[in-house]
């Protein structure tokens, strides 16, 4: 019989338990170095490593907003492009964002021009990606900034940002910052299922962003595989480095950060006060439709990267295994829990001659206290955490519908595993917007 | 918003690229390519890998050094015996059970004189069918379970080794493959004497080139449900022997309430707290294959046959409890005095079968109390195949 405590290792992940316990290093190192320094820091974690300097002299200088550039793709934002200008030009200077349009053919490059920012528009549509691409090369953003935020549309990025995310460039290494996610549910008419899937979104984020991401951005063991391009910042002389916009895939910010590992480009900061929100899909089908999109990235950007003998690689292996394993597990749960349950509820069928001997054997290695202990309490486990975390109760209103949903992840990601075979042309649409944004495109791949 | 995969979007040629640079090196080196698929690939498979592994725990596969003994009390030993014949190839060891204890202490036979014949054919009979014998000798003097003459004996440290001689002499003489020690009802008193017997004769048959199994109390705590449970150290019994048979049944007994023999969760706990304290190939999970007709706070037991015959006879279909994983029905006797009958059959029998492939352990052993369900056997080869 599956021991509840293998299931347990299956659910809580070996990736959450080494990097959840390398994190607490971090905390640890973190506090250290501020004792060191004089109980002087500037955020919470941040990545203030003064040794390395005299390896990267030109870069020792530190960032400040005023060399940030915001570079925002938009295709027919006209719903949201005000909004977003007016929240980040009250963060930063209004010539200092960069607005490409991406084929609109509504009002957003008028919309973009009446709020005082850079506006530039491509003649088709060519993506994010490539409207990214455009724009770094139109806007000169290279030679005249020393980093530059991809932001999205639907993105607001907070107050402590750049306060938080900048001083993690001090460290010459970090050649790019992971933006903490945050969901906005809040104020946006979200229907029963737009919550629940806000509320399972913002689980993930939290546990993936406290128990992998964070670990995964230590200054001395650093492999992350992912920066979200929803609102990260890249130091601008890496990006002729980077290939933005490679043919066949259909996002693009796991290239990017693989780039930065596989080419050695350097590390990635990040830290969990440099938060900003983004709109997770209101509507279930476009939840579906954009968790099969972010698998399929992630499986073309893996088959893009042949592995190199680096952390980076290791992580990720590590990482996949993990995730095609609990996939297939979970996948196989419902159908588990219903060869238990016929016999509960038709007592008859274990008289059955074909459905004896797969009860016999399901039973055999699984029961209900065993899935119990194993798989739902943990789960519930990581809900209670999280709802600490956040000083939110109402993640628990939705505890028992999150396992589902998990379960409908797993499925999404396994059945997009052969796509990343069949796919060959990787341009994406920007999503119809509706009313408020309904669903992120890029959106918030937290870990 | 769209997906993209399937769609050919009006995606701009690279000659009007609007930014005027050169798109990326394109084609990539087709060895990148292959590398990249090649490292996704492996991942994939190490995962499916890892995946068949955990769904298809140890001890299960094409059942390499599964064990499954056939435990033949003396009374049954001639339909036992055809039936193990029948079914040759689904067994691996036979367990006549016919020693008992005299009161001196002594070696005897459990049967009565006139059956000595029959017994003798029919342990003869499985001889030549080529299957292990390991007897069983159990503390019964004659023909009762019986306290005295085995405490004394195992008490009495000259006794005990003479026990121990003489154990090894009958296994060496008759050429049995080892013995089964079933010693039932011992003490919370006798637990470190009982530990020391069973720890020299495991040495003493092992130096015989013999093997030594020992039948215990199926528990679920070091302390079980009563003194005999505390008499029998499963950690130090699973050290000194080769087999430890738990008997997985009488979960409810005759002079208990009616219900099930062998409670499938009750069969897992045991066999879980088992492998908590000894290696898992020493684990042999005893099978219960007859049941109990209560009536009036009393039961006698029942085969299968007689489970289905009263079945028949009362027009009364047997249900399947599903929590325990077992048959029962109720009936009314002519005496109009109501019964509840629980027994086991090959549905049941399989579940267990399956509990023990599913837990890794060495095997199982039938307690063959009288004719069973004969589809059994054919669920047993399903579930745990033996090594030709």
């Amino acid at each position: 019989m599956i021991p509840w405590w293998a299931m347990a290792v299956v659910v809580f992940g070996a990736n959450f338990t080494l990097w959840g316990l390398i994190g607490l290093i971090r905390l640890l190192d973190g506090w250290r170095s501020a004792r060191l320094r004089g109980g002087r820091t500037r955020a919470p974690v941040a990545e203030l490593s003064t040794r390395r300097r005299a390896r990267a002299p030109q870069r020792a200088r530190q960032v400040r907003i005023r060399d940030v550039a915001v570079l925002m793709a938009a295709h027919n934002e006209e719903l949201v492009i005000t909004e977003s200008l007016r929240a980040i030009t009250a963060l930063v200077p209004a010539r200092n964002v960069h607005v490409v349009s991406d084929g609109s053919t509504d009002r957003t490059v008028e919309l973009a021009r009446a709020a005082g920012v850079n506006v530039t528009a491509t003649e088709g549509n060519l993506g994010k990606a490539g409207a990214l691409q455009v724009g770094i090369a139109r806007f000169d953003l290279v030679r005249r900034f020393r980093a530059v935020m991809l932001l999205d549309a639907d993105t607001r990025v907070e107050r402590g940002y750049f306060g938080a995310a900048l001083p993690l460039f001090d460290d010459p290494g970090v050649v790019a910052v992971a933006g903490c996610v945050r969901t906005s549910w809040r104020d946006r008419n979200l229907s029963v299922a737009g919550r629940l899937v806000a509320f399972h979104r913002q689980r993930i984020y939290t546990m993936t962003q406290y128990l992998l991401k964070f670990g995964q951005t230590w200054r001395r063991l650093n492999a992350t595989h992912i920066v979200p391009g929803f609102a990260s910042v890249y130091r601008t002389d890496v990006l002729p480095s980077i290939e933005v916009n490679p043919p066949g895939l259909v996002i693009e910010d796991f290239n990017m950060t693989f780039e930065v590992y596989q080419k050695g480009l350097g590390k990635v900061g990040f830290t969990p006060a440099a938060v900003a929100a983004t709109q997770d899909p209101g509507r279930l089908r476009d939840y579906v439709r954009q968790s099969k999109r972010w698998s399929l990235g992630l499986w073309q950007t893996v088959r893009r990267h042949p592995p190199r003998p680096n952390l980076f690689s290791a992580m990720l292996a590590l990482l996949l295994l993990e995730l095609l394993t609990s996939s297939a597990m979970l996948v196989l749960l419902p159908v588990v829990v219903v060869v238990l349950l016929v016999p509960l509820a038709l007592p008859g069928a274990l008289v059955l001659p074909w459905f004896a001997p797969v009860h016999a054997v399901v039973a055999g290695y699984l029961t209900f206290p065993a899935l119990l202990l194993g798989i739902v309490l943990p789960d519930l486990l990581l809900t209670l955490v999280v709802a600490v975390l956040q000083r939110q109760p109402r993640f628990l209103l939705y505890a028992p519908l999150y396992l589902p949903l998990r379960v409908l992840d797993s499925a999404i990601a396994l059945y997009s595993l052969p796509l990343a075979w069949r796919t060959r042309s990787g341009r994406w649409r920007s999503p119809q917007r509706r009313g408020s944004p309904a669903a992120g495109d890029s959106g918030a791949r937290a870990g | 918003m769209q997906d993209d995969g399937e769609r050919a979007g009006p995606v701009a040629a690279p000659e009007s690229r609007p930014d005027g640079q050169d798109p990326p090196q394109r084609p990539r080196s087709r060895w990148r390519g292959l590398g990249g698929t090649i490292w996704f690939v492996a991942i994939i498979s190490a995962a499916l890998v890892l995946v068949v592994f955990m769904i298809v725990p140890k001890g299960a596969g094409p059942g390499r050094g599964t064990l499954v003994v056939a435990s033949l009390p003396f009374w049954n030993i001639g339909p036992g015996t055809e039936a193990v014949e029948r079914n040759e190839q689904n067994v691996n060891e036979v367990s006549p059970w016919i020693f008992g204890l005299g009161e001196d202490g002594r070696i005897t036979h459990q049967y009565p004189p006139e059956r000595a014949g029959e017994v003798d054919e029919h342990v003869e009979r499985l001889r030549d069918a080529g299957v292990p014998l390991v007897p069983s000798l159990a503390n019964i003097t004659e023909g009762r379970w019986s306290y005295g003459p085995v405490a004394r004996v195992l008490h009495d440290p000259r006794l005990r080794d003479r026990h121990v001689r003489e154990i090894v002499e009958l296994v060496r003489r008759e050429d049995y493959t080892g013995i089964d020690i079933d010693y039932e009802n011992l003490r919370a008193g006798d637990r470190e004497v009982f530990t020391r017997f069973v720890t020299d004769l495991g040495r003493a048959l092992h130096d015989e080139g013999k093997t030594l199994s020992v039948a215990v109390f199926a528990k679920d705590s070091d302390r079980g449900y009563d003194e005999r449970n505390v008499a029998q150290d499963y950690a130090a019994i699973g050290r000194a022997a080769d087999q430890v048979r738990l008997m997985g049944y009488d979960y409810h007994w005759s002079t208990s309430p009616p219900g099930p023999v062998a409670p499938i969760d009750w069969v897992r706990r045991v066999v879980d707290y088992a492998k908590s304290q000894m290696p898992p190939h020493r684990v042999v999970l005893g099978v219960p294959l007859y049941g109990y007709d209560w009536s009036g706070g009393q039961a006698t037991s029942v085969t299968w046959l007689q489970a289905y015959r009263l079945a028949q006879q009362h027009r009364v279909r047997p249900e399947y409890d599903a929590a325990s994983q077992s048959p029962w029905f109720r009936y009314t006797d002519e005496q109009g005095r109501p019964h509840e009958v629980w027994f086991e059959n090959a549905v049941s029998s399989k579940a267990k079968f399956e509990v023990a492939r599913g837990a890794g352990i060495r095997g199982v052993y039938l307690w063959m109390y009288g004719f069973e369900d004969a589809a059994t056997w054919q669920r047993l080869g399903e579930s745990l195949p033996v090594e030709e």
